[in-house]
């Protein structure tokens, strides 16, 4: 050893190096970073100060993508041509669009709005708009409707923006109707034709009606004594009632009229979910779990390979039907929701509207609101046919005339109700439709199914009624923040002073962590400092903080029965994940490492590559794997013979192996980082050690248990806190490819947090959920730093 | 003794393999995808092979977009976040695990422990604070906060830990300067780590996607994995674009990957160990 030392300091001394003083070097470093730094943010700041002088009006637009229009099939093709008309016609008038994706739109906008930067016009339906009216986000439109405007608007679309501002004692209209659309039944006439059915020529059908003829539509097609083909096909998500109307057939309502409490329990909801389950368990027409299945398998299911004669979409799918892209291009006709003898054809129906968010110029607005009823005026209605959707003006007039199913649709929807127009009623309808889920798998019964949310809804809807306004925050919280942080402080300059010297001893440390703990102070901790305040407040927008004690904790921790459930969950899924996945990561580096240096480098690839893509597309992909029909998983044990069509594995369509499907996910992805840096380390090994232990008679395992393992207890303590960190923070796959179901199986402590967050827009909620994570996180790290950390020395 | 190596890695090949083949079913799926026309993607029984290949769903991603304005944007952001993060954190780890300064523990559990925030939480005040600064909508909103990599810190700690004493004590007691321990003793020794590191945040940053999407408002500046998402529609998911898009996202991160791949390999940078 003393021998390697000494050559490499006269290697050293000989390359001429001479003994700078090292403080001047790592100032001279870490200023150059800093300065490097600082100029970015300057250059980035000066330029909007310089943009702002320009006396234009900028109107901020903020539009999802929708049809492919014009040359370049852009699906902002439309919007676009419409800004550019009216800047044309408004000289002085510019607006910017803001290209948003269906996938995590509305989160942006919550966030943008929640911090008060929020877009000046944007395309929504109402319902995501509520809790944005309610915090005073939205301008009321009423003054700009005119009488004429008002009767040619269907009552429909003008009721559909309406809403009771919290704390206003007034019904207003909160935008301009643009395009509506509702769920409607869609069936493959070539099913019927082979089954010689005959649809009701009117559209209608009672209930006996549809049992029958579904029951007709359910065969076997390729005669190999199995049921493939079903007559009925569903699907049960967040925010898509499109069975709902199934069973609300005989009369039931999901709220009472006051929104005051809930229904869905009556009986009336009891015999309508049972002639819905009825229809799988008594008559055997329907898809086998269905209730579980994602939208992309049903359509899958429906429109690319027959395997569905009725199912319900929304009015989108006549498009995506006469697309021979995205279907197999058969005959088909939309149907009335079945109903009981003297009930009433109901359906749900949706409309997207222009809203002017919050101004404080008045010329600014005027322009805003003409923007608006420039793109949904008469003229320009006309363009949502591409849509497959219904304008909102009657004067557009009808633009399917000649377009039976697009008719039949129009007679549908015309029935149509909303869902209740209540400011919670994304958080009722996820409690809702998970019910819904366990009761049509069989997991629960219907009455105890249906009355189970009964309590946390009935508890939501009185304290919606009862909050008008905001509890301020009581001057003492602020005197006690204020206190902490100035003994934090003064805490701080005492520990200084104490060590000063050793401070200066060490004054180099200081420069050496400056570069990574600078930043990691102004972007990471202060804005954890001000989200752990949120745990005692009520957030609603930027500067309209009140005051929530805590109650934040009462509702989103200690009565909430689904933190604990998520709780749970997160930890069944990260005592089977984490000890796997560092267990693999170790074999396979252990294999990987003896080989030659080629062998090495392709199995390195082989191993990492696959998390080099990004997990939300791999989770898309792992979806489509397990999709228990059609995918990749299941066919391939078909064919191996493990299985057959019959017994189809379910993966993620059922309660029992959702969790597991998960788990067997993230063990298969074998954590590449994790081989590469147990590689690394193993390489920092000394080969003599081994060599040693061989001669003295060692063998392959007892090296690698005694010598190998030990001096990777280090990197085997990180790699088993960082697999613990992450499998507690799992998202994106849950929020990909089960939403938390079905029902709650697959619900974690991230995913709540996240739905707390941005769907409920809760921040005060979310952040007390996200503080008893954090807890739990550390205090599990902690556990494993003591039982694993120890000095590891050099023999 | 030859043979009996020869036996052993012959096993290890096998069992790689194995586990190889089942790693990368669903990349295979993706790439596969990717190059099959659309009309062919979701057709049952699903074929190893495609019976058509075809490049339209590139053809379709290159049309649709400026594709190449997002893959710079992406490769500009991510380039910084991590040759910052692997100087940052270097320089700190080798502080944390070498010099008992006063706060070190300290400092390091705080690290530490800001690797256990939930990021939605902090979404909030951060973004509120990105707009005081006037950074909405600008690449430095995307850097900036993407900047802090406390398990970066963490992991080189752990590493540097692990590295014996002797050397930088001898290089010292020659009159080595601290900086020109951390530059060329300790920066060479954790060559292979460093290298893992890069790969790490260059390929985190690159796919990450919520927090650009929030900030960002001009499409010129999406980065890639932004830009992407702007192309699907609400309903029917179009795989064939989706696969083609990542398939394009991926092809730097795998080039990365080969690079830096022989910083990875044994025996660069050890032999002041070795026998």
């Amino acid at each position: 050893m003393n021998l390697e030392v000494v050559s490499i300091n006269s290697r050293i001394k000989k390359s001429g190096y001479k003994p700078v003083n090292a403080g001047i070097r790592v100032f001279a470093f870490t200023l150059a970073m800093s300065s490097i730094l600082l100029s970015c943010v300057l250059t980035a700041v000066l330029p909007c100060a310089a943009a702002e002088q320009k006396k234009q009006i900028v109107i901020k637009l903020w539009e999802y993508p929708r049809w492919s229009y014009g040359p370049q099939q852009d699906k902002f093709g439309w919007v676009l041509e419409k800004i550019a008309e009216f800047e044309k016609l408004h000289p002085g008038v510019k607006v910017e669009l803001t290209k948003l994706s269906w996938d995590g739109g509305v989160q942006k906008k919550q966030i943008a709005i929640a911090a008060n930067d929020y877009p000046d016009v944007t395309a929504e339906p109402l319902a995501n708009m509520i809790k944005a009216i309610d915090n005073s986000v939205v301008e009321p439109l009423d003054e700009y409707l005119t009488p004429d405007d008002l009767k040619d608007y269907f009552p429909g679309a003008i009721e559909a923006f309406t809403h009771k501002k919290a704390g206003d004692e007034k019904f207003r209209v909160w935008g301009f109707p643009w395009l509506s659309s509702g769920s409607v039944l869609f069936v493959n006439k070539r099913i019927c034709a082979k089954r010689g059915v005959v649809l009701p020529s009117d559209g209608k059908w009672t209930y006996d009606e549809f049992v029958d003829i579904l029951k007709k539509l359910t065969y076997d097609s390729n005669g190999d004594g199995q049921t493939d083909v079903y007559g009925f096909g569903y699907t049960i998500e967040k925010f898509t009632p499109n069975v709902w109307p199934v069973f609300l057939c005989d009369g039931a309502a999901i709220l009472n009229k006051e929104m005051s409490k809930y229904t869905l329990n009556s009986p009336e909801g009891v015999s309508g979910v049972k002639k819905l389950l009825e229809l799988d368990t008594k008559y055997h027409a329907v898809v086998p779990r269905s209730a579980a299945l994602s939208s992309g398998d049903m359509w899958q299911m429906f429109a690319r390979e027959e395997k569905v004669a009725v199912a319900p979409w929304g009015m989108w799918a006549v498009q995506a039907l006469r697309n021979p892209k995205k279907s197999a291009g058969f005959d088909f006709e939309i149907m009335h929701y079945p109903t009981i003898a003297g009930g009433k054809n109901i359906t749900f129906v949706g409309c997207t509207g222009f809203l002017v968010l919050k101004q404080k110029d008045p010329e600014k607005k005027k322009m805003c609101v003409e923007l608006c009823q420039y793109l949904t005026n008469t003229e320009n209605q006309k363009a949502v046919y591409v849509y497959s959707s219904f304008p909102t003006r009657k004067s557009t007039g009808n633009l399917y005339t000649a377009d039976t199913a697009m008719s039949r649709g129009a007679e549908v929807v015309a029935n149509g109700i909303i869902t209740p127009p209540h400011r919670d009623w994304l958080e009722i309808d996820d409690k809702i439709f998970r019910q819904l889920q366990l009761i049509l798998l069989g997991k629960v019964g219907i009455e105890e199914g249906l009355s189970a949310p009964e309590r946390d809804i009935d508890a939501t809807l009185a304290v919606a009624a009862s909050v008008k306004k905001g509890v301020p925050i009581p001057v003492w919280f602020n005197v006690l923040v204020a206190l902490l942080l100035v003994s934090a402080g003064a805490y701080l300059v005492y520990y200084i002073i104490k060590s000063w010297a050793d401070i200066k001893r060490n004054s180099f440390a200081y420069l050496l962590i400056l570069p990574a703990l600078s930043v990691f102070f102004i972007f990471l901790f202060y804005p954890l400092l001000q989200a752990i305040f949120l745990v005692f407040l009520d957030y609603r927008l930027a500067g309209e903080t009140y005051w929530a004690g805590l109650k934040n904790f009462e509702f989103g921790v200690f009565k909430s029965s689904v933190f604990w459930i998520s709780m749970k969950n997160t930890l069944v899924y990260s005592i089977v994940r984490v000890p796997f996945t560092v267990l693999i990561s170790l074999v396979v580096a252990t294999l990987i490492y003896p080989l030659a240096d080629r062998a090495q480098t392709v199995f390195r690839a082989a191993f990492y590559l696959p998390g080099v893509i990004s997990l939300v597309v791999m989770a898309m992909v792992w979806r489509w794997l397990y999709n228990p029909n059609y995918g990749l998983l299941n066919q391939l044990f078909i064919k191996l013979g493990i299985i057959d069509s019959q017994n189809l594995v379910p993966w993620l369509t059922d309660t029992q192996t959702a969790m597991v499907s998960l788990m067997l996910m993230a063990v298969c992805t074998v954590h590449g980082a994790g081989v590469i840096i147990y590689l690394a380390a193993m390489n920092n090994i000394p080969v003599s050690l081994y060599e040693l232990a061989g001669m003295e008679g060692a063998t392959g395992l007892q090296k690698w248990t005694k010598i190998t393992i030990p001096l990777l207890k280090s990197t085997t303590l990180y790699l088993l806190v960082m697999n613990t960190i992450a499998s507690f923070q799992v998202f994106t796959q849950v929020y990909v490819m089960t939403k938390g179901g079905p029902g709650y199986s697959t619900f974690m402590a991230i995913p709540l947090i996240y739905f707390s967050a941005f769907d409920d827009w809760e921040f005060g909620i979310a952040a007390a959920q996200a503080l008893v994570v954090f807890v739990c996180i550390v205090v599990m790290s902690l556990v494993q730093f003591k039982w694993l950390e120890g000095k590891t020395e050099y023999v | 003794m030859f043979k009996k190596s020869k036996y052993k890695n012959l096993i290890n090949y096998v069992v790689l393999t194995l586990i190889g083949i089942l790693v990368f079913l669903p990349l295979y799926w993706l790439f596969i995808t990717a190059i099959t026309p659309e009309a062919e993607i979701t057709r049952m029984p699903p074929r190893i092979f495609p019976q058509h290949l075809t490049l339209e769903n590139f053809k379709r991603v290159f049309y649709a977009a400026p594709i190449s304005r997002w893959f710079l944007n992406s490769l500009l952001i991510t380039f910084i976040v991590t040759l910052y993060t692997l100087f940052s954190a270097s320089m700190a780890a080798y502080a944390f695990a070498r010099k008992s300064f006063p706060g070190n523990k300290f400092l390091f559990a705080l690290v530490l422990g800001s690797v256990m925030i939930p990021s939605q939480i902090v979404m909030v005040p951060l973004y509120l604070m990105v707009r005081q600064m006037n950074l909405v909508d600008s690449y430095w909103a995307v850097i900036l906060p993407a900047l802090p990599q406390p398990f970066a810190i963490f992991m080189l700690k752990q590493f540097i830990q692990e590295l014996p004493v002797d050397i930088e004590e001898a290089a010292r007691l020659d009159g080595c300067s601290d900086f020109m321990i951390y530059w060329r003793i300790i920066l060479p020794l954790i060559k292979p780590v460093l290298a893992a590191l890069a790969i790490f945040v260059f390929i985190t940053e690159w796919n990450s996607f919520i927090w650009p999407l929030v900030v960002l408002n001009s499409p010129d500046k999406f980065t890639l994995s932004v830009g992407l998402a702007t192309l699907q529609e609400q309903q029917v998911r179009d795989y064939g674009l989706l696969m083609a898009g990542a398939t394009i996202s991926a092809v730097p991160i795998v080039f990365i990957f080969f690079s830096f791949q022989r910083f990875l390999m044994r025996g660069l940078g050890m032999g002041s160990l070795r026998a």
